[in-house]
């Protein structure tokens, strides 16, 4: 563990090196600007180092890290610079009172981070099962899971894998939402700063985004929407501050290795860059260098999507020109813009969503997820701004570009909503605006705050009272597997699911540090799958929660006599003498 | 202080300039033209979009009132707190709900 900790802080250490030495080519000289440059560099950077040692069979804490401090001292010997430092405000920018509020976010966030383990359901089913089989193998590896999603594009799991492969263990894995977290704040701060708001309000206003519900229920979940939203705030925020084409490209290039989402946000993107491009960018950099950051961002953007048309002849795979279908046919994820989706999804968002109606559950499930302060305060004030002034409705309108965009592109589902975590950003600095000279708007400003912080304590996956459940696990073995009933003694299981294109809990198998082998049996007859799994000398399967019965094969199993007992969703299956 | 063109001036990158006067009448127009557009597709039972853009369209039109321009934050706080009344009276049950489950 001694040893992870440390290749965990050198690997960090030399990411940071790389990033300041990388964004010094392109300050602005704007300290708001040049940090938002840095964290955005250090996240592509982590990206690119985790697919190198993946594609490399190196992904373990000495292979990271050796390669984190190669990159780290080619950078500096390339520069022949030692990388500056100079990115640090002065502490009376900020009243004491905006930075303890600030500082309470970020605290609770890495407590959550500490005492929540993994529990979403799409999450524990294909986001995480992938990282569980690459930190196992040490590699990239075709086998992640038997979910349909498992191959959608993974640029928000290897931030993940980042936070996993040093020490072993997940206890760490949030840290991602974290990392994204500080990214859509510091995007929002300067977005804020940008409309002229001090510095003050603008720390605020990325405090107040932090609390949006939608934003701190999915920092703990281990999904990728919120990353999304993160990205598209700051690459607005780049371009408003006028940063170099290169790391607009470079944010966009992260945004689409996550998730293909981000392309709706594309259009907005472009608007409002369309809206600047009078704007003054006299930072040249040498050609080679220019190339170097666009090969970059080619690599980064479109790393997931070459995978799949190699794996699978398709970029999008499982997604095709007619979208994608479950198990009883019926579409669940579109393909394309249409008109009929927009019009139902802003129906639905003003119809029901933006009241919150249901708890704040990290899938936004009926919900929108946006909060009492961006509805109540945001959204007028965004109004009274847009009339007002032409920079301000340029940018609002921007943002009301992607919003239509994505929900022209995606589905007219329960859970839309979470594909546009972005907008409640503009609604943030529109309240800052609205309440920062009054004194009793101020006070509806702060309750709303409060709120919001009290009712995100937790997602609303996770009742009150389960809470203690996860505090009470000692951390090597917290996992949500101790409350679901889906913890298991051996060293190796395998998993069984209903429908094979149907999700389940896969991941919590692994165990927390990643100790357990799991495998997914294809066999259909009793004596193949009995045959199957005794020659990978794994002698339990375990049947997920998402099956309505046990799946017909362990039925068949128990019949011919294959298990030796049952204990709750877990089949001890006779062993076979060597 | 309200929020007035001065301090926007100040806020907003771009100053104010002469445009501020033509920028004004096409709110004044774009709002009427939403609130009659709006109400004449408006159905029985329709989508709540519409009536939300009417909402919209007739806030921006109140804001245009000599007297309300003079109080915008009073204006704005008072359908600030209707919102908030709306969503609270909305949201509460749940997040109770959630709280309370045994």
């Amino acid at each position: 563990m001694i040893f992870g900790v440390a290749c965990l802080l050198l690997a960090n250490l030399s990411s940071v090196a790389v990033s300041l030495q990388l964004s010094s080519r392109l300050r602005t000289g704007d300290t708001p600007s040049d940090v938002l440059s840095v964290l955005t560099i250090r996240i592509v950077f982590i990206a690119l180092v985790i697919i190198a040692a993946g594609i490399g069979g190196f992904l373990s804490p000495s292979g990271v890290a050796t390669l984190s401090v190669v990159a780290a001292v080619i950078t500096m010997g390339l520069a022949r610079t030692t990388p500056s430092i100079a990115l640090i405000w002065k502490r009376s920018e900020w009243s004491w009172a905006a930075i303890l509020v600030a500082l309470f976010i970020l605290i609770r966030a890495i407590l959550q981070v500490w005492f929540l383990s993994p529990y979403n359901g799409d999450a524990v089913s294909y986001h995480l099962t992938k990282i569980a089989e690459w930190i196992r193998a040490g590699a990239f590896t075709r086998q992640m899971g038997v979910d349909t999603h498992a191959s959608f594009p993974a640029g928000y799991e290897l931030i993940e894998t980042w936070w996993v492969v040093f020490l072993h263990h997940d206890v760490l894995i949030e840290m991602a939402g974290v990392e994204l977290m500080l990214l859509a704040c510091a995007g929002l701060y300067l977005l804020a700063k940008n409309t002229g708001l001090d510095s003050d309000w603008s720390l605020l206003a990325a405090a107040s985004f932090a609390l949006v519900p939608g934003i701190a229920t999915q920092l703990v979940s281990g999904l990728n929407d919120m990353a999304i939203a993160a990205v598209g705030i700051a690459t607005f925020a780049l371009i408003s501050s006028g940063a170099h084409l290169c790391l607009i490209v470079l944010a966009a290039s992260l945004g689409i290795a996550i998730k293909p989402t981000f392309m709706g946000l594309l259009p907005g993107i472009a608007l409002f860059w369309w809206f600047r491009r009078r704007q003054p960018r006299e930072r040249h950099i040498p050609r080679p260098e220019l190339i170097g950051f666009m090969v970059v961002a080619a690599c980064l953007g479109s790393f997931f999507y070459v995978r799949n048309a190699i794996w699978f002849n398709n970029p999008f795979h499982p997604v095709g020109m007619h979208g994608h279908a479950d198990a009883s046919g019926q579409q669940v994820i579109r393909f394309g813009p249409s008109i009929s989706p927009m019009l139902a999804n802003i129906s639905g968002l003003s119809e029901s969503a933006i009241y919150d109606g249901t708890p704040f559950t990290s899938l936004l499930f009926n919900i929108a997820g946006w909060g009492p302060l961006a509805v109540a305060l945001g959204a007028p004030a965004v109004v009274l701004l847009a009339r007002q002034s032409d920079s301000f409705a340029k940018l609002a309108l921007s943002f009301l570009a992607s919003l239509l965009s994505v929900f022209a592109l995606v589905r007219h589902d329960y859970w839309y909503l979470r594909f546009v975590l972005f907008f409640p950003a503009i609604l943030c600095i529109g309240a800052c605006w609205l309440v920062k000279d009054n004194i009793g708007l101020k006070v509806l400003f702060f309750a709303c705050m409060g709120y919001q912080f009290l009712v995100t304590m937790l997602p609303g996956d996770i009742p009150p009272f389960l809470f203690p459940k996860f505090v009470e696990q000692p951390w090597r073995n917290r996992s949500y597997a101790n409350i679901a009933d889906g913890w298991h003694q051996e060293d190796a299981v395998a998993y069984c699911v209903e429908e094979r294109i149907n999700r389940g809990e896969s991941y919590v198998l692994y165990k927390p540090d990643f100790s357990s082998r799991v495998m997914y049996p294809t066999s259909e007859s009793a004596s193949a799958f009995y045959r199957e799994i005794s020659d990978q000398n794994i002698y339990l399967v375990y049947w997920s929660v998402q099956s309505l019965h046990r799946p017909r094969v362990l039925e068949d199993c128990l019949k011919e006599g294959f298990v030796d007992h049952v204990e709750g969703r877990f089949l001890y299956f006779k062993r076979k003498s060597p | 202080m309200p929020l007035t063109d001065e301090i926007l001036a100040k806020a907003i990158d771009e100053p104010r300039n002469e445009s501020a006067g033509s920028r004004r009448k096409w709110w004044w127009m774009l709002s009427w033209v939403l609130v009659i557009v709006c109400r004449a597709t408006s159905e029985r039972n329709g989508a709540l979009w519409r009536d939300w853009i009417t909402i919209v369209a007739v806030f921006g039109l109140i804001l245009e009132l000599p007297i309300v321009s003079r109080k915008v934050h009073e204006t704005v706080g008072v359908f600030a707190v209707y919102l908030l009344a709306l969503y609270m009276f909305k949201n509460l049950p749940g997040i109770l709900t959630w709280a309370r489950v045994p």
